[in-house]
């Protein structure tokens, strides 16, 4: 149990508060809503782009991380497809320096042509570093549109290609602040060793008067179901190939969503896992398999994502997975699995929940996902998913018409 | 209206937490430091550190195979129903095994300690290194080698420690696909049941403990029948010798697009007087976000997404090393930029605005790794195994507080010496 307190300003920062004093530091998390999906397809990457100018100095402070650093602090931040969210740690004595600073890049950042310059550069690095030059490092690029059509999620949060990025101006980059960064917009989290009674304080004082930037997030058009198998085939400078399948599954924040969760970790949780035993090792079709979730906002996918042994031929393997696939709902999972299953949600959630900046997030993920309780009650989710609710999930889930396959070749 | 130039006033006092903790002798002579927090929601970490490191077998990958390997089979168990087993219980194995040591750690819930710390003794007694899993564990580790291969950063780490170390040390050899082809089940088991014994290990468990625990942990880790299952006591360490290459090497992919540059030398550990200022001027060079070289390479060149600098610390000796990855054509540009600040340290005293921050920076970061009882336990591990004293932590803080311009500055002609380099790119 995480105890918190949650209040909100008049411009419509919603606060939430955590208490721990049993350590010496302070955290603020500062959650936008904000991802790549609110970009517009002819700009893409922009929310993560935006991430780099955001600490590129602000109205009245030149330099972000120097003064934080002075005070002992220090910070990071990332973007994904739905949020951008940035966090800080401090000495809690110091804390005040971080309202400070998140309060002035709230207010208005400065927006100056060489941090733009120099940060186009940075990111198309980091573009190449992970996903150019990796092995396979690509593949979530192709993948993603096959899976999407219509939704923003058919783009990754790096960007659709670096020109893009390269491309991307001053204006575009005010147009995107004042459209998307604002109290209104955001979840503070305050926790550590500081007091309710300072928080607010604080709160008030640096944040109070920000004015309500009016933001209207319109919700997002879901993505028309699939009818049909997709299939595509890319290649690149890998020793083996690979296969990824994509399925659709639900929102986040729905009832169905733990059973799905439940469902990855009963194919691929641990060596005890049914695809790890059965194409790993009964018949050594891959060298490595694992089924996740991208865990998205919007409605979401469930990923198989295997590597090929030396020597099997790439339809062979497929044909594995999808043979697996139909005996697995054929024949059903156990009551001890879902025991299993159950036990390693819980243990997830209580080593989750040490350290105060996992904290901290996890409060604001919460409170994104419509309800900041939700970091205290979604395990009771998990603890009431029922054997039918898994297979139900899986059976509508886990058939070829609902599914995007990418098969990567060496080249 | 506020003042919102001016930065809010800095509280100068830091504390390091002290770490509480209690040492116990188990029965079987294990020693076990034992580290409580009433704020862990029921979980519990088990550290278990061997004398068992890559270091400690003269044949290549037998210490990795040991580690990985003697939880997939006992004469009673599949491989599959022992992982079933901790599964079940919501319980993480997770290993690691250094040219030094070998590590096995626990993570469990508290309310399901005894059956886990059962089945890990279980195990530990009986492990019996079935041949097909030996295979599965070769196929597998020679396909990730190969993707590997395909890696600059990879490439580039693995030279540099061969040309820092030699490729006759454990620090700077590496695995070929034909040494995974040599292991044996009889070298796997032998190396085992030498080194994975009592004696030769100590444990450190943090999270919620009670009394009840503590009992059980003596139980079963405790046990004098598992110290007979083992051969004791170890055999003396190795001795290895290494050789150093000087200069700049080069071994670039074709179709690469970035090219990862690693530079540096051997250094001082952390027992030299002479340790906590070279931290100091690492960090101040490259080891935090404001650092020189990511200001000059990233922030105002835009050369890379990330550079940095690290001083790695190991048994039988230290690295000083930068690292980086950039564009393929900027690689020999950013190698000129980065020698420049690192011989401008030498000639030029930093400015104390410019220490000051070094230092408060680092207190802070300092204070950070000691969030949270498994974070401790991290720090104490770092005073065993470094055979340090308790005061270790207010030590080094003070002597970055000391610390004066003038020092730094001979510090860096000392240590810092750019034609005592090795660099590599890949």
């Amino acid at each position: 149990m995480i105890s918190y307190e949650k209040f909100s300003l008049a411009n419509g920062l919603t606060i939430i508060h955590h208490f721990d004093g049993d350590t010496e530091l302070a955290v603020l998390n500062i959650l936008y809503k904000v991802g790549a999906r609110n970009e517009s397809p002819a700009k893409t990457g922009f929310a993560h782009l935006f991430e780099h100018l955001m600490f590129g100095g602000s109205a009245n402070i030149p330099e972000y991380d120097t003064p934080l650093q002075m005070a002992g602090g220090e910070n990071n931040a990332f973007t994904s497809n739905d949020i951008t969210n940035y966090y800080l740690t401090l000495p809690a004595g110091n804390i005040e320096t971080g309202f400070w600073l998140e309060s002035d890049r709230m207010l208005q950042l400065d927006f100056s042509e060489k941090s733009l310059g120099v940060q186009r550069k940075v990111v198309c690095e980091e573009f190449k570093q992970r996903y150019l030059n990796q092995p396979y490092g690509d593949a979530w690029l192709k993948l993603r549109p096959l899976a999407y059509k219509q939704h923003p999620y058919r783009w990754p949060t790096i960007g659709k290609e670096l020109s893009h990025i390269e491309n991307a101006t001053l204006a575009d980059v005010k147009d995107f602040f004042y459209k998307h960064y604002g109290p209104d917009n955001a979840i503070m989290v305050v926790a550590g060793n500081i007091s309710l009674e300072k928080t607010k304080g604080l709160a008030e004082k640096w944040f109070g008067n920000i004015p309500n930037r009016e933001i209207e997030n319109t919700p997002i058009p879901p993505e028309p179901s699939q009818t049909e198998a997709r299939n595509e085939t890319t290649s690149g400078p890998v020793p083996f190939p690979a296969i990824y399948k994509a399925y659709h599954i639900c929102k986040h924040a729905e009832d169905a969503y733990p059973a799905f969760d439940l469902l990855t970790d009963i194919l691929s949780g641990g060596k005890s896992s049914r695809l790890f035993n059965a194409l790993v090792k009964s018949e050594p079709i891959f060298s490595d398999i694992n089924a996740y979730l991208t865990g998205d906002d919007d409605a979401g996918l469930l990923v198989i994502e295997g590597y090929v042994t030396d020597g099997v031929p790439v339809e062979q393997a497929e044909a594995a997975v999808n043979s697996f696939l139909i005996s697995f709902l054929k024949k059903g999972i156990t009551e001890r699995e879902l025991q299993k299953v159950k036990n390693k949600a819980e243990s997830m959630y209580v080593f989750s929940n040490t350290g105060i900046l996992n904290k901290a997030m996890n409060l604001a993920f919460a409170e994104f996902a419509g309800d900041v309780e939700r970091a205290n009650t979604d395990i009771e989710k998990y603890r009431a998913v029922t054997l039918e609710n898994i297979m139900d999930a899986a059976s509508q889930c886990l058939v070829d018409n609902n599914c995007s396959t990418l098969t990567y070749l060496p080249q | 209206m506020i003042d919102r130039v001016t930065q809010p006033l800095i509280d100068g006092r830091s504390s390091i937490s002290k770490l509480f903790f209690e040492t116990v002798a188990l029965d079987n002579g294990m020693k076990a430091y034992i580290m409580h927090s009433p704020n862990a929601n029921g979980a519990v970490k088990l550290d278990l550190v061997f004398g068992a490191g890559a270091g400690s077998s003269v044949q290549r990958g037998v210490a990795s195979a040991a580690n990985s390997l003697f939880s997939e089979g006992t004469k009673d168990k599949s491989s599959q129903e022992i992982h079933e087993a901790f599964d079940f219980y919501g319980a993480y194995l997770e290993r690691g095994c250094s040219a030094d040591d070998a590590q096995i750690s626990l993570y469990s819930l508290q309310k399901f300690l005894p059956n886990t710390l059962n089945l890990l003794v279980e195990v530990f007694n009986n492990a019996a290194f079935p041949q097909q899993e030996l295979e599965l564990y070769i196929s597998r580790h020679k396909q990730k080698l190969a993707v590997n291969s395909q890696k600059n950063s990879y490439l580039a780490k693995r030279l540099f420690a061969q040309k820092i170390w030699g490729l006759e040390h454990p620090y700077g050899r590496h695995m070929q696909a034909e040494d995974f082809d040599r292991l044996t089940q009889s070298a796997i088991s032998k190396f085992y049941f030498q080194k994975y014994s009592p004696e030769n290990c100590y444990l450190v468990v943090s999270g919620s403990l009670g009394l009840a625990d503590i009992s059980i942990l003596n139980q079963s880790l405790g046990s004098k029948k598992w110290a007979t299952a083992h051969a004791t006591p170890p055999a003396n360490s190795l001795s290895w010798k290494s050789s150093t290459e000087k200069g700049l090497f080069v071994e670039q992919k074709k179709e690469s697009v970035q090219a990862a540059l690693l530079m540096g030398s051997q250094t001082i550990g952390r027992n030299h007087p002479d340790y906590f200022g070279l931290q100091v001027l690492n960090t101040l060079l490259g080891g935090y976000f404001g650092s020189r070289l990511m200001k000059k390479i990233r922030e105002e060149k835009g050369y890379t997404y990330g550079i940095g600098s690290s001083i790695l610390v190991q048994k039988n000796g230290a690295v000083f090393s930068i690292q980086t990855e950039v564009a393929v054509d900027k690689w020999e540009l950013v190698l000129q930029d980065i020698r420049a600040e690192v011989v401008t340290l030498q000639q030029n005293m930093v400015d104390s605005a410019e220490l000051a921050l070094v230092k408060n920076y680092m207190i802070g970061s300092f204070q950070r790794s000691f969030d949270g009882v498994f974070a401790k336990a991290d720090r104490l591990k770092t005073l065993i195994d470094n055979n340090l004293d308790l005061d270790y932590f207010v030590k080094y803080s003070n002597s970055i507080n000391k610390l004066q311009a003038n020092d730094l500055q001979q510090l860096a002609i000392k240590y810092l010496d750019i034609d005592d380099f090795t660099e590599v790119v890949a």
